[in-house]
């Protein structure tokens, strides 16, 4: 039997000024990204977060090598996946990278056993690594799972669903885990429970997990927390307080709450003061004062 | 592998749809070569069967008596040759050389040739015969012979001699010997016959049930007809007269020089199949070889398997090119189906083919991954299809052929099945492919995008309508010379070039059909209109359909036209339902059907002769019962049978009769020089009430005097017809007299009767006789004296010249209800000529429809047109039909010419009235039979490969159906959340689910008039360069007209098939398009 934690080894992540341009069926161009640039350290645990549309599942699809980069450049494991081909694509998707769709049934053959999923996630390891993975019996054991090793898809509860979903991706021993959404449509048992896999996984196998979701609660049980916003990086939050991030033209979003007392065209003055950089409006009353 | 089985049944309504197309393909495939196979073996049976057995058995004969061997000094010295070692001898010439694989035990016979039977003042050949087992064989009344001397008579001609057991009937032998002659210039040995007498007892009769079974071996390829055929009655001289039935006698009577030993070997038809045919082929040649150089070349030329095998390659050859014209598109359709709903399961498998691009599947494994399991179908409906094909073919060739016909999978099937399973596997790569190459992530994303039509496919569109309008072409420039399989295959090419322009046609309608919809009020007609303009595959859901209507109304027209041909044919061929040879005078069996059938609905006397060309191809029939007698064809006449009847009839009016025994002409006012001196007779010409023509001389002419000329007339009690009065010279010889004589009175029995002499037109000129396209040598003028006969032989009426020596041997008179110019009724193809005008010996001018044509015996007559047709019975399409009473009357046969004389039936004749024209001694033999003719025309290779060409017609149909069916279905599941959303912002269920009934029913029903329309076309530009099979010379040609019926039946059949998909699939769509079915969407 081989140990789970000699398999494993975290991933870093690195997007240097990346766009992405989606074009539409009528023809039309959308920009999805613009301009980002992230790093992520090999075993770190962050959470993409942002409006419906900002652009996270697009960096989510970059990172897993589902997209390449209109422009700019996504580093993974120190890799340009701009610069591969198809077939060194999917080498990395095998075993450096694994994804976690958004939605359960989209990650399984719903006619296959939860083991049966886990070897066909498996399949595209080369022997020798397949070798080197836990049984799928004891993988899932690992995570608690071990009863629905046997049990076909279609007859699991929503949250078990999820739970062996997660267990297939994580299967094959990738250094990166992209998760979409992993909580969603789960009750609050189930999403602390996924929340506690995701922390096992990341913690026992020193696995990067990058997830994107819109439950507060999950953002705030992750130490580090990127907010995307029309296509930018927006925020960034450590250990449950939230920064504003400069980009390289020296602008900086405001955080959601403090934007409401700036409507859009609001003159600002910055005023460096000893406790810091000091924004104040044009016809702020206290400068008359 | 749990996995794929597990997969495989998660979408086991897809995938048993996909196994049933499979199943159905592939076993089409096999089905046709194999039945092909099966009916070629068929043929080959029938073909032998058909054939006279010696034409394909062997015969080896050894001769008692070698002619250069004949006995010396007298007949006396001839010791005859034990008959047992002469068959011994013939036994073991054939043994070994592959003749005892392919042919039967051999059969030992006798016969001899030799012997000849007097019965009245004929002298007939009466052969003896001995055969292995002939008694078992014949059915025999009393006993059979056992000792020389004894013989069994033949059942009629024991009836017509008049003899039975316990009778001797003699026969007459001519021995030959060599003698030597001693004379002026020395000795010379030379040859002497000597006659001498058999007596046989008769021991018994018989009659051979089956002579032309293998067993019995046909003994009229020796002896000529099968029956005695009596003398005719009327006649006065005898003759000598075919050969009689044999007489079967024991082995030991055969004594005479004349006897041969033989063996008969029929051909074992379980031995020769398709593959042995060759080897067959190859030891009839040795045979005939061996054979030629040991006996009468006449015997073994008879054999000639080499035209059967032919026959049947050839037959073979046009079966397998109709099994692939009506399983081509079959089996077309079926891959197509296989593809739509492969396509369909992968598109329903998209998201786990994606999970495995995203899994990091290399994309070998993503390709086993996605064709695996359209592959395994196969793999599953292979076998269940190699045994459904076999149990299918076992199934048609019990029912369509025979019990025995062996059914076998040979090269061609194999290959066929190889070549759709290897196609249903290619489109099973395809369709995963399509959904293999598409970007991970728009597979991931949740719906598809539309596709814009590939350059691929527009270029395949257009390839399928130019090689539909290449093939049309290619078969109308080369006309019947042009492939026959090009012919077949070419609707199928028609119908894919119509459903490529239809489905376009039916977008741009449908667009136009929207923007005025648009405008409009009612919600269902735009629904409708908008989705067919949207719809991206209207090509693939109109083909199935489309196709399935062209190809069944297709092979429906195809089959009509050719069932109709065939009919026709045999109608042409036979004539009426059963005919019979009748040994007997035409007259008499005209006047006997008259007296038996008087109301003419059963029975006709008929005359045919079709051994000549054009007009001289001819039948004299009674036309009194052409319409209901007779196997007319509607196809031959747009005229009415009745009225054709009527034209042919002669002109009304009553014949001048006489009754009693003794007839006297007074005759006045004779002047008749001859240059030849001959003395002129006058003869009446009469028939009695049996139909015989008689000849009776009134008496000699003597010059200037007055004279009552009286003869003795036979059988007038009851009343005869008089036909003629002529003027010859002494017993009936050529006269060349010229001059005049008036035919004062006539009396019968003393009593004077009123044969209408004052009157001008109860008389007119006969043609002369023999008979020739001048005008008559006579001329009448009636007067108070009576009839005036101008008599112009030697010279025409003007005196211009000299008459041709034929035509002046007789001038005749004949009353006027005898036509001049005989009606008569022509076929199409018959070259027709009017009479020469420029002729010296013409001063008649004729009508511009009077053509020249052939007498009853023989001889050119004007003739009137009344009618021209596609065929007529007996001579098919170049020929005339006249009536037999009018040709009889003035155009006998002339004595000693012999005429076939049939007599024809009606279906459902009362066998009381054959027996009827039996009793009054007419010898009845079955010539040709309707009912069988049509069965071989229609078991013919093209009749049975027609047959299944319907079948698979009818099968294709029921395949589109069903892809149509299970396509719609499919469809509705993602149709029935348009429809929710539709019921979500306001619009009734009613109205979508009157959109949806007009979507489909216009979609289908365009499909099902477009399979119409294309047919049509098949119809019109490719049957007629169908072959419909070999026709003879003079058979009538098809009728290539559109059968609107089974066209029309197939296209409304298809089209409330249509709207019945059309109904069930739109319920379905409005009960599952509920607002709740939008919150599944959502799930995913």
């Amino acid at each position: 039997m081989s140990t789970i934690a000699s398999t494993r080894t975290g991933v870093a992540v690195r997007c240097v000024n990346v766009v992405q341009i989606y074009t539409t069926a009528g023809g039309h161009d959308v920009v999805a990204l613009r301009g980002v640039d992230l790093d992520i350290r090999a075993g770190e645990l962050v959470a993409l977060l942002g409006p419906s549309g900002s652009g996270k599942s697009t960096l989510l699809g970059l990172f897993g090598g589902v997209l390449r980069p209109s422009a700019g450049r996504v580093l993974v494991d120190g890799t340009d996946i701009a610069r591969i081909n198809e077939a060194e694509l999917g080498r990395m998707r095998s075993g450096t990278v694994a994804t976690l769709l958004q939605g359960a049934s989209r990650n399984l053959l719903p006619y296959a056993t939860a083991a049966e999923n886990i070897r066909f996630a498996r399949r595209a390891l080369a022997p020798s690594a397949r070798r080197q993975q836990p049984a799928p019996r004891e993988l899932l054991d690992r995570l608690g799972l071990g009863a629905l090793t046997h049990t076909t898809v279609a007859a699991m509860s929503g949250g078990e669903r999820q739970r062996v979903a997660f267990a297939a991706t994580v299967s094959s021993g990738a250094g990166l885990l992209l998760a979409d959404e992993p909580t969603s449509q789960l009750s609050h048992d189930d999403r602390d429970a996924m929340i506690a896999l995701i922390r096992q996984v990341n913690a026992e196998f020193g696995t990067t997990v990058v997830m994107v979701t819109h439950d507060p609660q999950v953002a705030t049980a992750m130490p580090r927390t990127v907010t995307i916003r029309n296509g930018r990086i927006g925020a960034e939050g450590r250990h449950g307080a939230d920064f504003g991030v400069v980009d390289e033209d020296g602008a900086v979003h405001i955080p959601d709450d403090l934007a409401l007392r700036f409507p859009a065209g609001t003159l600002v003055a910055f005023e460096d003061t000893d406790e810091g950089l000091l924004l104040r409006p044009l016809d702020d009353p206290g400068r008359d004062r | 592998m749990r996995v794929l089985l597990t997969g495989l049944w998660s979408r086991r309504g897809l995938n048993l749809s996909c196994f049933v197309v499979t199943v159905v393909a592939v076993s089409a495939s096999l089905l046709g070569p194999m039945y092909g196979r099966a009916s070629a073996e068929h043929l080959l049976d029938t073909r032998i069967d058909q054939r006279a057995p010696y034409t394909t058995g062997l015969t080896y004969q050894v001769p008692a008596l070698h002619e250069t061997r004949l006995p010396f000094g007298s007949p006396s010295a001839y010791r005859p040759p034990d008959p047992v070692q002469l068959v011994s001898d013939a036994r073991a010439a054939t043994q070994g050389r592959d003749w005892d694989r392919y042919w039967q035990r051999r059969t030992p016979w006798l016969l001899d040739e030799g012997g000849q039977l007097k019965f009245g003042t004929f002298l007939f050949e009466a052969p003896l015969y001995w055969r292995q087992g002939m008694c078992s064989l014949a059915d025999v009344t009393g006993r059979c012979p056992t000792r020389p001397g004894q013989a069994l008579v033949q059942q009629t001609m024991a009836r017509t001699m008049g003899v039975g057991p316990g009778d001797v009937v003699r026969l007459h032998f001519t021995d030959q010997y060599t003698y030597e002659l001693h004379d002026k210039d020395g000795t010379h040995q030379t040859e002497g016959a000597q006659g001498r007498t058999a007596v046989f007892h008769v021991v018994g009769t018989y009659t051979v049930p089956h002579p032309s079974s293998p067993r019995w071996y046909d003994l009229s390829r020796f002896t000529g007809i099968a029956n005695l055929r009596p003398p005719p009655t009327g006649r006065t001289s005898g003759g000598s007269l075919p050969h009689t039935p044999a007489l079967l006698v024991a082995p030991g009577s055969m004594t005479s020089q004349t006897f041969v030993g033989g063996v008969d070997l029929p051909i074992d038809t379980a031995a020769v199949n398709l593959d042995t045919m060759a080897a067959t082929q190859h030891a009839a040649g040795r045979f005939t070889g061996m054979a030629l150089g040991s006996q009468d070349p006449n015997v073994v030329a008879e054999l000639d398997v080499t035209s059967v095998f032919a026959t049947v390659r050839a037959e073979h050859a046009l079966l397998s090119r109709i099994m692939l014209a009506a399983l081509a598109p079959f089996v077309v359709l079926a891959l197509l189906l296989l593809f739509a709903l492969v396509s369909a399961a992968a598109q329903v498998r998209r998201p786990h083919v994606a999970l495995a691009k995203l899994r990091g599947h290399s994309r070998l494994q993503v390709l086993r991954f996605a064709v695996s399991e359209p592959a395994l179908v196969v793999a599953l409906a292979t076998p269940v299809a190699v045994v459904l094909a076999y149990v299918a073919a076992r199934l048609l060739a019990r029912t369509w052929l025979s019990p025995i016909t062996p059914v076998v999978a040979d090269q061609s099937a194999v290959l066929a099945c190889v070549a759709v399973v290897s196609a249903a596997l290619l489109a099973s790569a395809l369709a995963a492919w399509g959904v293999m190459r598409e970007p991970l992530a728009s597979a991931l994303a949740s719906a598809t995008s539309p596709r814009r039509a590939s350059r691929a496919g527009v270029v395949l569109r257009s390839a399928v309508v130019a090689v539909a309008i290449a093939s049309v072409a290619q078969l109308l420039t080369s006309g019947h010379q042009g492939s026959q399989l090009l012919a077949l295959v070419a609707p199928l090419f028609i119908a894919l070039a119509v459903a490529v322009a239809g489905a376009e046609l039916l977008r741009r309608i449908s667009g136009w059909w929207l923007r005025r919809t648009a405008r409009a009020r009612g919600s269902a007609s735009y629904l409708a209109s908008r989705r067919l303009a949207r719809r991206r595959d209207l090509a693939n859901l109109m083909l199935p359909l489309l196709l399935a209507v062209s190809v069944i109304a297709f092979a429906g027209a195809t089959s009509t036209v050719s069932d109709q041909w065939r009919t026709s044919r045999a109608n042409a061929e036979v004539g009426a339902a059963q005919t019979y040879l009748a040994a007997t005078s035409p007259g008499h069996l005209l006047a006997v059907t008259h007296r038996v059938d008087p109301h003419g609905r059963w029975l006709m006397a008929a005359v045919v002769d079709n051994s000549g060309d054009d007009m001289s191809r001819r039948v004299f029939l009674d036309s009194s019962r052409l319409a209901a007698v007779t196997s007319w064809d509607p196809s031959w006449s747009s005229v009415p049978v009745r009225e054709l009847q009527r034209r042919l009839a002669p002109p009304p009016g009553t014949p001048l009769t006489l009754t009693g025994t003794r007839v006297s002409v007074q005759v006045a006012d004779v002047h008749l020089t001859s240059a030849t001196r001959t003395r002129s007779e006058l003869w009446l010409q009469y028939v009695d009430r049996r139909g015989e023509q008689h000849q009776a001389r009134l008496g000699g002419l003597a010059d200037g005097a007055s004279a009552t000329l009286t003869t003795k007339v036979t059988g007038c009690a009851a009343g005869c017809t008089v036909q003629q009065i002529y003027l010859s010279g002494q017993d009936r010889v050529a006269s060349d007299a010229q001059g005049s004589l008036t035919i004062a009175a006539v009396s019968v029995d003393g009593q004077p009767v009123d044969w209408r002499l004052h009157d001008a037109q109860a008389w007119r000129p006969a043609r002369p006789f023999p008979v020739s396209l001048v005008d008559p040598p006579v001329e009448l003028r009636a007067s108070p004296a009576g009839l005036r006969v101008g008599v112009f032989l030697a010279h025409l009426p003007p005196g211009t010249g000299a008459q041709p020596a034929m035509v002046s041997g007789l001038a005749r008179i004949t009353p006027t209800t005898t036509p001049d110019v005989v009606p008569v009724l022509v076929a199409r193809d018959t070259a027709t000529s009017a009479p020469a005008r420029n002729s010296t010996a013409m001063a008649i001018r004729y009508a511009p429809d009077v053509v020249v044509g052939t007498s009853l015996n023989g001889a050119e007559v004007p003739m009137r047109v009344v009618g021209r047709t596609r065929a007529l019975p007996w001579v098919g399409r170049v020929g005339a039909v006249a009536d037999l009473g009018t040709a009889l009357d003035e155009y006998a046969p002339l004595f000693g010419q012999v005429v076939d004389v049939q007599l024809w039936t009606a279906p459902g004749t009362p066998p009381a009235m054959l027996n009827a024209v039996r009793d009054a001694g007419i010898s009845l033999s079955p010539a040709l039979n309707l009912a069988q003719r049509h069965l071989e025309l229609h078991t013919d290779a093209f009749s049975m490969g027609m047959r299944l060409f319907l079948i698979v017609g009818l099968a294709t149909l029921l395949l589109a159906v069903f892809g149509v069916f299970a396509s719609a279905v499919l469809q509705s599941r993602w149709r029935a959340y348009e429809v929710a959303a539709l019921r979500v912002v306001g619009v009734r269920r009613r109205s979508l689910v009157r959109a949806s009934v007009l979507e489909y029913v216009v979609m289908l029903g365009v499909a099902a008039a477009l399979g119409v329309l294309s047919t049509l076309v098949s119809v019109w530009l490719v049957l007629p360069s169908i072959s419909l099979g070999p026709a003879d010379e003079f058979d009538p040609t098809p009728v290539y007209d559109v059968p609107w019926a089974v066209v029309g039946a197939v296209g409304l059949g298809v089209f409330a098939i249509a709207t019945m998909i059309a109904l069930l699939v739109s319920r379905r769509i409005a009960r599952l398009g509920r607002p709740s079915t939008l919150r599944w969407a959502e799930q995913g």
